[in-house]
């Protein structure tokens, strides 16, 4: 492990991050919360003292990247923007460290999970940071899947298709760069977009902007305590149900529709799949809300209150795709739904999105790919001698990423029942527990029960918290980026 | 598929399952319940009929069994024999259809799930063909797993029974007789001395009878009040544990040292994860006891269970040994337990014991295997050149026994979301729902909250008994055998 080198581009990056929190100086001034402004400068600052002194340290660093200096990289990197941006928080007298590193972390990794109890009451320039951390991360994200991932042989490759061998279908540049900076305009492109619809229904400029970053990222984080609620406008709604459908999408059909490439968009499985899961438990919700739902004498049913079947489909399809797509925004409180929906809402939290989107969640590709492998697994129990690749979209999936991705299921049933286990000891009931570690590791939000639609995390001890941070940066970087460091040979010289 | 063949097999066997209830008539003899005897026989006559019936339809069948049928062959025949099992229940009259199907499965899988409300007014025969049912399904499923599904190639363990996983339709048949031999002797010998001691410890022989048939089977009995009648004997406890812990540890593994190899126990790595697993379980599940427990604001902590350590320890100990081999004994509420203990347990259900018994869950083998390829997985995200085999007790396990352990893993979370989801669809709040499904797949008969310890099914309504019902079949099967019948291309012709 070339320590020194990571801790240049360490330093790099933060110097990096030190101006991102400008943007926030300027609302803290527009706002006049001179509190705030003063905690952004000071944070400004701490920032280019640890990025110089992390430079400093390794400016001499040989100039060689390996695997293990790039994974150390991603990893470090995330824990030390989520420290850093923690900062404002906490120098703003807004939270305590530990809550100030989770609502950071929580924002970065487009979680959006929250410990604040009233938001309303905090700086407006520290919510926009809030928010504006959602956007950087879903940028981060981009980075990810585009140079990162396809390298770690967590089936990354076959997750953003434009890295796969072969001709590329999509015409996307295979080089890093070029891709890289399409994506950036297409994601700058739908936010501008998204925040000028939002305004056109009546946000103001500010909501909007905020409102736009937790939904592009799939991050979740509202300007209001009671979320996308507090508007209750069904205008506003429908285009933040369109834009977390977006989100949840591999970002390279975009690309294939703005080439006019209709075709290639919609005859994609992965994203016909996550429109028939979308469609199809929205309207198993939608009924369930209006009273189909089995009973079981003495069982007592949750209050759901009176739903029309309007109000049951515009309820049930919002809550769908915010907890789909992983972004978290709530426009109702569904821990009063019944028991069906409930535990669909968790399902689909842990189906997430599609690759190669800003969504957390195993990832629609997995799932089909897991059902296949399942399928041929059976397959061969009665015709042993025949031998075929599992195919997506016609193309083979090659041997090496079927065994990444089962790796991948086995290590996040793996991290979800000691993560579990380990939130039950600090006292948590088994469905807050349970939930809080699905939500965190899956980048939603909100949970179920005592971490549900209308609750927030602050009442979990500073140890749960801790393991809750983590479980958000394990499903961000798609557990292997991470989990590696468990490893001891990782950390060896080479 | 030779639909003949299987007709005329499948008659075969239900003609000689239709024997299994002859203890029964008999014990209903002994203790003069004459409409008893009359239930039995009239049970047999009818299983026997069907048999005669299915082997005539197929009286004219040509060919071999092949894979295809075999595994078709196992799954039917477990389902025949349910039906079979139920009719006892039927006659008795104290049961509905559905009511009866549910507690002949939960006996033939060795679940200890049960509708029967109040043990003690059953008719002493009835109470007897329980047991038996559940120890002959345990020792089924002791051969099932041991010699054919590794014969299917489909699970199990398949280098236990020598010559591993074969596609010669002749040799299973041989090889399973002479296990049924071995096992068969072990099974019955551990089952007499549990007996045995029981009765030296002062339990009456009827209960000691069926308490020794429940252990061994790890499907546990229970009666009115859902608590094991101790009597207030530590030795009773003690015996029980004992035979607990014996049945949990490998058969194959008491062959072995039947044949002098006494050091095979120590040497086997699955067997000392066990011990690991139970003793480390129990001080944890003990201190939890004794009031080691986190608190947050939202979850107050409650007064310690135990009041000394001695106590804490035995409660835990006989705890953590029913749970673990699935056995559904209790000497305490454990749904009342503190949050870490209940979910300690739920995980420990999910584990399960050693390969080769009778109980349910993952199996220690698989776990330890899981956490050999996900290490290897991490180590190739920096390491992408290395090729090493995987190694269990110096044994390599080949790939295809990995690409089979990989097709459980999803078959088990395909099965888990879709049992949660119905049961959540019958009526069952989140957290009933999923415990259930857990318990039942693993055939450990209790969940959590509605579904405790001390619980019986009875409460259910028919879709939600007959879900969990199937849920059993599923899990005492290592899932393929019973999700293969729902693929249409297996019941195509060659």
């Amino acid at each position: 492990m070339n320590y020194r080198l990571v801790s240049k581009y360490l330093g790099h990056f933060l110097l990096a991050t030190a101006l991102l929190m400008l943007p926030s100086v300027a609302w803290a001034g527009y706002f006049q919360e001179w509190a705030a402004l003063a905690a952004f400068l000071k944070s400004i600052a701490l920032t280019v003292v640890f990025g110089l002194v992390l430079w400093f340290l390794g400016r001499n660093a040989p100039n060689q990247m390996y695997q293990r200096e790039a994974l150390a990289l991603v990893a470090f990197g995330w824990f030390a923007i989520a420290l850093v941006g923690a900062m404002p928080y906490m120098l703003a007298d807004v939270l305590g460290p530990v809550d100030a590193y989770f609502e950071s972390m929580s924002g970065f990794t487009t979680t959006g999970s929250s410990v604040l109890t009233d938001i309303e009451s905090v700086h407006k320039s520290i919510l926009f940071w809030r928010s504006f951390t959602h956007w950087l991360g879903g940028m981060g994200i981009i980075v990810l899947f585009v140079a990162v991932l396809p390298y770690l042989g967590v089936g990354g490759k076959q997750l953003f298709k434009s890295e796969s061998s072969g001709p590329d279908p999509r015409g996307l540049s295979p080089r890093i760069k070029d891709t890289a900076a399409i994506l950036y305009r297409l994601y700058v492109a739908l936010t501008a977009l998204q925040t000028l619809l939002l305004m056109l229904a009546g946000m103001s400029f500010y909501d909007a902007l905020c409102h736009t970053f937790g939904t592009l990222a799939s991050g979740g984080y509202s300007t209001r305590n009671l979320s996308i609620a507090a508007y209750d406008s069904v205008a506003i709604e429908v285009i933040i149900i369109f834009f977390m459908v977006l989100a949840g999408t591999n970002f390279g059909l975009f690309y294939a529709m703005l080439k006019g490439d209709y075709r290639e968009a919609f005859q994609n499985t992965e994203w016909r799949v996550y429109m028939l899961i979308l469609i199809g438990v929205t309207l198993v919700i939608t009924a369930n809300l209006l009273g189909m739902q089995g009973h079981i004498p003495g069982v007592p049913d949750p209050e759901t209150p009176h739903y029309t079947p309007g109000s049951a489909l515009r309820q049930a399809s919002f809550q769908v795709v915010s907890l789909m797509s992983t972004t978290g925004f709530c426009s109702d409180n569904y821990e009063l739904w019944p028991h069906l929906s409930r535990m669909l809402l968790v399902s689909v939290m842990i189906v997430g999105g599609c690759a190669g989107s800003t969504s957390g969640g195993l990832k629609v590709i997995r799932v089909i790919m897991l059902l296949k492998i399942a399928g041929r697994r059976m397959e061969l129990l009665f015709r042993p001698k025949r031998i075929r690749a599992i195919q997506i979209d016609g193309q083979a999936v090659d041997e090496e990423v079927v065994r990444g991705v089962c790796g991948f299921f086995i290590l996040y049933g793996m991290v979800l029942i000691s993560a579990s286990l380990y939130m039950s000891a600090i006292g948590l009931p088994f469905e807050s527990a349970f939930t809080s570690v699905v939500t965190t590791m899956n980048g939603v939000g909100p949970g179920l029960q005592f971490v549900g639609a209308v609750e927030n995390f602050a009442f979990i001890p500073d140890s749960g918290k801790i393991v809750l941070c983590l479980c958000m940066l394990l499903g961000r970087l798609e557990l292997f980026t991470l989990a590696v460091m468990i490893i001891p040979s990782f950390w060896k010289h080479s | 598929m030779n639909i003949r063949l299987l007709a005329r097999q499948l008659g075969r066997f239900t003609l000689a399952f239709s024997l299994l209830p002859l203890p029964g008539a008999f014990c209903a003899l002994c203790f003069l319940e004459w409409s008893m005897l009359g239930g039995f026989l009239a049970a047999m006559a009818i299983a026997a009929a069907i048999g005669l019936l299915l082997a005539f339809a197929g009286r004219h069948a040509r060919g071999h069994i092949f894979r295809g049928e075999g595994v078709a062959l196992l799954g039917l025949g477990w389902l025949v024999a349910t039906a079979a099992a139920a009719l006892p229940y039927l006659f008795a009259g104290q049961l509905g259809l559905v009511d009866a199907l549910f507690e002949a499965a939960s006996n033939l899988t060795a679940s200890g799930f049960t509708v029967l409300a109040q043990g003690d007014t059953l008719p002493l025969s009835l109470v007897f063909w329980r047991a038996f049912a559940c120890w002959a399904g345990g020792f089924a499923a002791i051969l099932v797993f041991a010699v054919v599904l590794p014969h299917f190639g489909a699970g199990g363990r398949p280098h236990f029974s020598a010559g591993g996983g074969s596609s010669d339709p002749h040799a299973l048949g041989p090889r399973l007789r002479d296990t049924a031999r071995v096992l068969g002797s072990i099974y019955a010998g551990l089952t007499f001395s549990e007996i045995v001691l029981l009765r030296l410890a002062g339990m009456p022989f009827f209960d000691a009878a069926c308490h020794a048939l429940g252990t061994l089977s790890t499907a546990g009995i229970r009666n009115a009040t859902g608590l094991v009648p101790s009597y207030g004997s530590l030795q009773i406890e003690l015996v029980l544990v004992a035979f607990m812990a014996i049945s949990g540890s490998s058969f194959a593994l008491y062959r072995s040292v039947l044949q002098g190899h006494w050091s095979a126990m120590l040497k086997n790595s699955e067997w000392r994860l066990y011990a690991a697993v139970l003793a480390g379980a129990t001080l944890l599940a003990a201190a939890n006891l004794l009031g080691i427990q986190g608190e947050t604001p939202r979850t107050p902590g409650e007064a310690p269970v135990a009041a000394s350590f001695g106590h804490a320890l035995r409660l835990a100990a006989f705890q953590v040994a029913a749970v673990v081999s699935g056995s559904n004994f209790c000497t305490g509420d454990y749904d009342a337990w503190p949050q870490f203990s209940r979910m300690l347990f739920l995980v420990l259900i999910i584990v399960g014991p050693c390969s080769c018994t009778a109980g349910g869950g993952f199996k220690l083998f698989r776990v330890i295997l899981l956490f050999k390829i996900t290490r290897r997985r991490l180590e190739l995200t920096f390491r992408p050149k290395t090729i090493r085999a995987i190694r269990i007790d110096e044994e390599v396990v080949d790939t295809d026994t990995q690409k089979n352990l990989f097709g459980f893993c999803i078959l088990y979370g395909i099965a888990l979301v879709s049992a949660g989801i119905l049961l959540s669809a019958c009526g069952l709040p989140f957290e009933s729902a999923t415990t259930a499904a857990i318990a039942a797949l693993s055939n450990a008969g209790a969940g959590l909250q509605l579904l405790g310890p001390l619980d019986t099914a009875a409460f259910l309504n028919a879709p939600a008994k007959l879900v969990l019902a199937l849920c059993m079949i599923l899990g005492r099967l290592e899932l393929y055998c019973i999700f293969i019948l729902a693929v249409p291309s297996f019941w195509k012709r060659a």
